[in-house]
């Protein structure tokens, strides 16, 4: 089965990364979470799940004039935001110097057994949301207040494509049984579920072949050797 | 004889299959307008808290709930908004009969209401997906359907003008039937999430926004408004409404209350001409073209522009009236009260202070009028015109002002007995003897403008920021003038230093 990819490009300023990533990717992720499975067993012996409530707050957006929603979970919070951050600094730091181009991805996937439980799982993707900038440089007030309020209705019209693809029903895992739930879900969450997923960073700057090969094999290895 | 013993015949086990399914057929039916009635009462309730004063909408994850959530999210409606779903759709079955929604409008400080959004749930019969199970597949579908409602509500561009405003109140309506859009005037941005299918056809919430009043080239500005400058302002062009299925001609049912004001009555709603007045005075409609094309902001506001209007304050001034990013200076409160030397009241001539004080012996300049309560003129205070003995004082011009020639400046031993002050507040000399409160409280009425009144309220850092960002940028626009002046002056300092030294 081959994962659905959905490419989103923006141009902004390397300080708008962090809230245009946060804003689209807790986006995705809102719709992608469910709230904590339950299971309970009658006395019939029938076994019934009680899914749990999912919250939501408001962000408000400090380089962008935008308002986006996102699960009021802490520790999903401070997972996105523990691959977002770092991205965002690396591309400050890499816009200073050149013209930097960068890429972040949000891929959604579930666990395949590999064939004897002690070689681990695969990790196949069914879903993948890569973002991709373009950074720009502004040097006077004006050119950084026209980059502020011309990526609003830009990410507005992104959050909107994210609402239309969530709602065409495209394949999304079954909901498991009760002692198989770690290969769909995310467990480790205390107070949502949402699907497993994983946050994937490239930062390109002067040298991009180097980097791209040596990134991938890295993670090609980290993912064989994963048990 | 024999068909009609055994149970286990064609027809009859036709006839309970034919039964059971009808009877599936119903429940399901019975659960799909079940749950679209819920659907309808929770999109009520997220359209009205995130298009309420502030904006916002937040719930706790829970992840043992006593009772499970409707769709698996934290939205708890308030009994009102139950109590106005049922009240509307009593006599229907809600979406599959009529479409159901909110209109969202702007209210002005003259109780107008302006339409800014319509939101609204509604079924086609046409798009069916029969394998559809009601229980599960169509219920974590109206979940997600209901995930998106609350994001598309934040992508909307009047979300930006709602968390941002403390000037307009915003008010909500619910109604049945497809909306009449036309309202709107311009819509800048539609919005259509779906279909949602079901076996019995398929579910749409659909949304209409107007151009006006948030659009970058925004045509309404109100005193909170923060416009970039001409050359900043982006060119977006006007949506087209294509995908937007209204059904026009059809009557809207708007409950028990139609209190919106109907577009062709107000002045502020007509886009033909400008309100000149306006309400509130900053509020201006340009007239508008037709159909959709580039629209340029307005000219950015200047600072007489954007200040309120403090209570028993006079209006404020045009824009034709005031000099850009210029106040003038009021009089002083109450200053009419206070007597001065260009008071007509005394009406004769004028010295100058160091004529007067060029005697050696200074002399008393206050006289206590009531002690004396002669009438002679050196006494009493100005005119001796209906002034009470009581209430006379002399002031320290009256005394100057009856000063001539021969009067060396020296009062006659024996005179200074007292001194009079004429007290703060005290009645000009016209109304001296008339103790006129009402007098007062009209010039207390018609104080000038504090310049308390001019602080905005609500001024948060966030905005003080944005208001130095927008200066920054007027500066950096007249750098180019300076930079110019600065090379004029290095150019004509060049050339006088070149006359000097080619000077013999």
């Amino acid at each position: 089965m081959n994962a659905r990819r959905h490419v989103i490009d923006l141009t902004c300023e390397a300080r708008q990364v962090e809230d245009s990533v946060s804003c689209l990717f807790h986006t995705i992720l809102f719709h992608r979470s469910l709230g904590k499975f339950r299971f309970r067993e009658d006395k019939l012996g029938n076994q019934t799940i009680v899914i749990g409530t999912v919250g939501f707050d408001d962000v408000d957006c400090t380089a962008v004039d935008l308002t986006y929603v996102r699960c009021s979970s802490t520790e999903l919070r401070r997972a996105v935001a523990k691959e977002v951050s770092p991205f965002a600094t690396a591309l400050q730091q890499e816009a200073s110097s050149s013209s930097a181009t960068a890429a972040i991805s949000l891929e959604f996937y579930e666990k395949r057994p590999r064939g004897l439980s002690v070689m681990g799982y695969d990790k196949l993707p069914w879903e993948i949301w890569v973002i991709k900038f373009t950074l720009v440089q502004s040097d006077t007030e004006s050119e950084r207040l026209r980059y502020r309020y011309e990526l609003a209705p830009v990410l507005s019209d992104k959050m909107l494509t994210i609402v239309d693809v969530m709602n065409r029903y495209e394949y999304v895992p079954k909901n498991p049984h009760k002692d198989q739930l770690d290969v769909v879900f995310d467990i480790s969450f205390p107070d949502v579920q949402p699907y497993l997923f994983r946050i994937s960073r490239n930062v390109e700057s002067s040298n991009p072949s180097s980097q791209s090969v040596s990134k991938s094999m890295g993670r090609f290895l980290r993912d064989a050797l994963e048990l | 004889m024999t068909s009609l013993k055994s149970p286990t015949t064609p027809t009859k086990s036709f006839m309970a299959t034919a039964a059971a399914a009808a009877t599936a057929k119903a429940e399901d039916s019975a659960e799909l307008e079940k749950y679209l009635a819920v659907l309808a009462t929770k999109a009520a309730t997220i359209i009205t808290a995130t298009r309420s004063s502030g904006g916002r909408l937040t719930s706790n994850c829970n992840p043992q709930p006593a009772t499970a959530d409707w769709f698996g999210l934290a939205i708890h409606e308030p009994a009102s908004i139950r109590t106005e779903v049922k009240e509307l759709t009593r006599d229907h079955i809600p979406v599959i009969d009529k479409a159901f929604g909110v209109q969202v409008s702007a209210v002005l400080p003259t109780h107008e209401l302006i339409p800014l959004e319509y939101w609204w749930l509604w079924f086609d019969a046409a798009a069916v997906e029969k394998d559809a199970h009601i229980r599960s597949t169509v219920y974590n579908r109206m979940t997600i359907l209901l995930k998106s409602i609350i994001v598309v509500l934040r992508a909307s561009p009047v979300n930006s003008l709602i968390r941002q405003n403390d000037y307009f109140k915003f008010t909500h309506k619910m109604f049945v039937g497809d909306p009449d859009v036309r309202n709107l005037q311009s819509v800048a941005k539609t919005f259509k999430i779906g279909p949602l299918k079901t076996p019995y056809g398929a579910v749409y919430f659909s949304g209409a926004c107007r151009e006006t009043a948030f659009s970058e080239g925004s045509l309404v500005s109100h005193p909170l408004n923060e416009q970039l400058p001409r050359e900043l302002t982006p060119r977006r062009s006007v949506s087209e409404t294509s995908n937007i299925p209204v059904r026009l001609g059809v009557s809207n049912k708007m409950g028990e209350r139609n209190s919106s004001a109907s577009p062709g009555h107000s002045p502020l709603l007509d886009s033909r001409r400008p309100s000149e007045t306006g309400s509130p005075r900053q509020i201006r409609f340009a007239p508008t073209g037709g159909p959709a094309h580039l629209i340029e902001a307005p000219p950015p506001k200047t600072f007489a522009e954007m200040q309120y209007t403090g209570a028993f304050a006079s209006p404020c001034k045009s824009a034709s009236e005031s000099d850009d990013e210029t106040y003038e200076i009021p009089d002083r409160a109450f200053a009419d009260l206070v007597s001065y030397p260009d008071d007509d009241d005394f009406g004769s001539p004028r010295y100058p202070v160091q004529e007067l004080l060029k005697a050696t012996r200074p002399k008393s300049i206050l006289k206590d009028v009531p002690s004396k309560a002669t009438t002679s003129d050196e006494t009493t205070a100005g005119r001796s015109d209906g002034m009470s003995p009581k209430s006379a004082k002399v002031s320290l011009l009256a005394q100057l002002s009856r000063m001539d020639d021969d009067d060396d400046g020296f009062e006659e031993d024996g005179d200074l007995d007292g001194y009079s002050v004429r007290p703060a507040f005290a009645p000009p000399k016209s109304q001296v003897g008339s103790h006129d409160l009402a007098a007062f409280y009209h010039q207390c009425q018609a104080a000038p403008n504090s310049l308390k009144f001019l602080e905005k309220k609500g001024v948060t850092v966030s905005r003080t920021v944005k208001s130095l960002s927008q200066k920054l940028v007027g500066m950096e626009s007249e750098l180019l003038e300076f930079d110019k002046f600065v090379d004029d002056l290095r150019v004509v300092g060049g050339e006088s230093s070149w006359i000097m030294t080619s000077s013999p």
